[in-house]
């Protein structure tokens, strides 16, 4: 397993921790370079799909991060964001979905150097935890015809 | 019942409803819906014990929405689902007449939301401890266990979306499902797009949800959807407080915050 | 229409205690058995693996056989980019599939809807998987009141479209009736478990399903209904979900979907419902069927007018599915009578 290299995506919101990941790099901070950053306007605007649809292209783990509580740029979004984030960490993790897999976060325009940490401590978990590749299996299942069982089990 | 017919004819012969959803016998002898214009098919009308469907879902009914008054006999759960509905913004203004039978027996005509409000808050549904039961047995597998109880369970969804069909509160014209401009869900009924499936419609449910559990009765498959509706509402109560179906004003967790929402995995 | 029978080559009988024995000796010789399997109450078929969770009791299964011949979901091509080039796979069906214990009135609508994909071009995995396919249906000894398979020409002792037929003739016996070639060569595999018998009377064995409606008479005065006023009314109740076309044994439509990125992709066929207000949206927004009484029109219709005069046949066999699937209580039946009262 130490050859693995893990695929992360972070949904980051253009305000704040964008701004910090760009910090992270004009101050020369080395961070692993498995991540791959999507900018948003918000934490607000990051659907919840969107994490579910990063697992299916096979990311191993997830960063969601953005402007601390009473930072937003639009006020209220991460307040929102916070409330979706739990009903839907709840749910995932209620469906057996491993939630170990996704980290959230408030890195701010400032603090380039937590977000260097950041993404090194989650690249490191999840070279311990090893690939993801449970989730992005189920579009395999249940196709054809009824040899495999109406009931599909996961070999 | 004889006071509920006699309302229901009442209604319709002074032209207060032009048509009253209720239930009757069928052919095979299940009951199913019944839609009456006359006061002359009124003794049709079935109550009892097996009168389940929550007949809320109608009232949104392209076809039923023609008719410009409706009557609806509503147990506890279509109370709930429509007092939802009405915080929503959903239903029009002396559009509806809403009939209830209480526990002793007694026919209701409500006079306005106001008192659904209070029925509903003195007509508490006792909480299924068997299904919390269920729940916690589940969350005490391991993840691993669980997934494969769900994987096992969701993969059987033939999406035939009668549990969005009977849910009172799926009443989008245009569901996510439908939307291919992005597609966020795919359409196969293969376990990814079941997994969506589900997983979006709990998400677009959480604190609308009134747990009637119709969803669950009515799958073919017989996939235990009320576990999901189940724990997503105790959730939301647990968490914010909010629960489904018992005011007049929307109070919708996650249309709202607290500055203080409590969380302790954001770091 | 007139009782519909097929040509019987061969009686035999089976215990129904070698039942076990036969079964696994299907599964050792590698082909893929489909047994009906209880959860709740939800009746469907699955894999065989235990003689011990194959469900005996049932009326109907609540899901038909169908998905054996056209599954929920099944690929028609996939590619993969390779070295610059796509590659482009067509499936391979090659497990000889054995549906055991669907209903007689199954085996007609398999039928139908083989014939309804092989018809003008044929379709190619239903086309592989039909041949692949061996179907041993089991007569019926008891019936609901959502039954009507002699009201529309068939019976319980019907063997059309089935490959060996099993009665239960008491005494612990299968009578055996091998009507194809497929038919015979599954009992030649396995003749040790199979003893010779001579014809008999099966009527005395099977369900005797009383009479809903007169098709005949429906066939001839369907084009009449087409503007009747009791659609609307009689459909308030539809909510417009999938689930009596997806339980159905002869309801073929679907849709196809493309998943793909630009390094691989499959195109998938999936089950899809007229009763779905978006089944005939057309891209321009307008909808020949904007409302529900519409599409439940279209499928009684269908049923029992357009495939008459397609197909020269029914295309309902009257299995009750539908009707005890239908969360809102709708009743194929009711319908039918209450336009034939007009
Ligand atoms: S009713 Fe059941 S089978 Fe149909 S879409 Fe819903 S969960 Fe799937
Ligand atoms: S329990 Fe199911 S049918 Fe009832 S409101 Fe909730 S999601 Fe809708
Ligand atoms: S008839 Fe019943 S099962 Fe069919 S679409 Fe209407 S509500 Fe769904
Ligand atoms: S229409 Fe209903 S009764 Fe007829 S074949 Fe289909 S499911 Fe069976
Ligand atoms: S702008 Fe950063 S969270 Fe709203």
């Amino acid at each position: 397993m130490s050859d693995f290299e893990p695929k992360i995506i972070a949904f980051v919101c253009n305000w704040c921790t964008y701004a910090g990941a760009d910090l992270a790099g004009t101050s020369r901070i080395k961070y692993a370079h498995n991540i791959r950053i999507v900018r948003f306007p918000c934490t607000g605007r990051i659907d919840f799909m969107l994490l579910l649809k990063a697992f299916q292209s096979g990311a191993d783990g997830i960063i969601v991060s953005g402007c601390h509580p009473a930072d937003c740029h639009y006020t209220a979004g991460n307040y929102h964001a916070r409330r979706r984030w739990i009903v839907f960490q709840n749910l995932l993790n209620f469906l057996g979905i491993d939630t170990r897999r996704i980290t959230f976060s408030w890195v701010s325009a400032a603090e380039g150097a937590k977000w260097g940490h950041l993404v090194n401590e989650v690249v490191d978990n999840i070279k311990k935890i090893g690939p993801y590749t449970e989730y992005a299996k189920l579009g395999k299942i249940g196709i054809g015809s009824i040899s495999e069982g109406n009931y599909a089990r996961i070999e | 019942m004889q006071e509920l017919n006699n309302k229901i004819a009442e209604l319709l012969t002074n032209n207060l409803v032009s048509i009253f959803i209720s239930y009757k016998k069928g052919l095979n002898g299940k009951i199913k819906p019944a839609f009456f214009t006359k006061p002359n098919e009124v003794y049709e009308n079935y109550f009892g014990d097996e009168a389940q469907q929550n007949l809320a879902v109608y009232v949104h009914k392209p076809e039923v929405k023609k008719y410009s008054k409706v009557g609806i006999l509503a147990n506890i759960f279509a109370l709930k689902a429509l007092l939802q509905l009405y915080a929503e913004n959903q239903i029009k203004d002396n559009y509806l007449t809403i009939v209830t039978v209480n526990q002793d027996n007694k026919v209701i005509v409500f006079a306005d939301f106001n008192e659904i409000e209070s029925y509903i808050a003195q007509h508490q549904i006792e909480k299924n401890t068997n299904k919390q039961k269920e729940i916690n047995e589940l969350l005490s597998l391991s993840r691993e266990k669980r997934w494969e109880f769900w994987v096992e369970q969701l993969s059987s969804c033939i999406k035939c979306y009668a549990c969005r069909a009977i849910c009172p509160m799926c009443y989008c014209s245009k569901c996510t499902v439908e939307l291919n401009q992005p597609q966020w869900i795919s359409v196969p009924a293969h376990s990814l797009g079941n997994f969506e499936w589900h997983i979006m419609r709990m998400m677009h449910l959480a604190c609308r949800c009134i747990n009637c559990q119709e969803c669950s009765r009515v799958c073919p498959m017989n996939i235990p959807l009320h576990l999901l509706t189940t724990k997503i509402n105790s959730d939301m109560e647990e968490e914010f407080g909010q629960i489904a179906g018992m005011k007049t004003t929307l109070d919708f967790a996650l249309n709202t915050f607290k500055v203080d929402d409590y969380e302790n995995f954001i770091r | 229409m007139k009782i519909l029978s097929g040509k019987i080559m061969n009686y035999k009988t089976l215990k129904i205690d070698n039942l076990d024995l036969f079964f696994n000796e299907i599964k050792k010789s590698g082909k893929n058995l489909l047994v009906p399997k209880k959860k709740g109450k939800t009746t469907y078929f699955s894999s065989f693996i235990n003689i011990n969770d194959v469900e005996f009791n049932y009326i109907q299964t609540t899901i038909s056989p169908k998905s054996a011949l056209f599954p929920k979901v099944e690929e028609l091509i996939s590619f993969k980019k390779d070295d610059g080039t796509y590659v482009v796979t067509e499936p391979s069906i090659e497990k000889e599939t054995i549906v055991f214990g669907l209903r007689p009135c199954d085996a007609v609508g398999l039928e139908y809807l083989s014939n309804f994909f092989l018809n003008e071009k044929s379709d190619f995995t239903v086309r592989l998987r039909k041949e692949n396919t061996t179907l041993i249906t089991l007569a019926c000894k008891n019936f609901d009141e959502n039954c009507f398979c002699t009201s529309v020409g068939l019976s319980p002792a019907s063997i059309k479209g089935s490959d060996i037929c099993l009665t239960d003739i008491g005494n612990g016996l299968f009578y055996a009736e091998i009507i194809t070639d497929k038919g015979e060569k599954l009992i030649a595999e396995h003749s040790a478990l199979f003893s010779n018998a001579e014809k008999i009377n099966k009527e005395s064995y099977v369900a005797q399903v009383p009479l809903k409606f007169d098709s005949d008479n429906l066939i001839k005065n369907i084009k009449n209904y087409y503007n009747s006023e009791k659609w609307t009314i009689n459909s308030l109740p539809c909510l417009g979900c999938g689930a009596c076309a997806f339980v159905c044994p002869t309801c073929t439509c679907f849709n196809i979907e493309d998943e793909a990125n630009p390094v691989c992709g499959t195109r998938l066929r999936c089950w899809d419902s007229c009763a779905f207000g978006i089944f005939t949206l057309h891209a321009s927004g307008h909808n020949p069927r904007p409302i529900q009484s519409n599409r439940w029109r279209h499928r009684v219709l269908h049923k029992f007018g357009y495939s008459v005069t397609n197909m020269d046949t029914l295309s309902c066999v009257g299995c009750g599915r539908c009707i005890r699937v239908c969360p809102a209580g709708m009743n194929i039946i009711e319908q039918i009578l209450d336009l034939q009262e007009a």
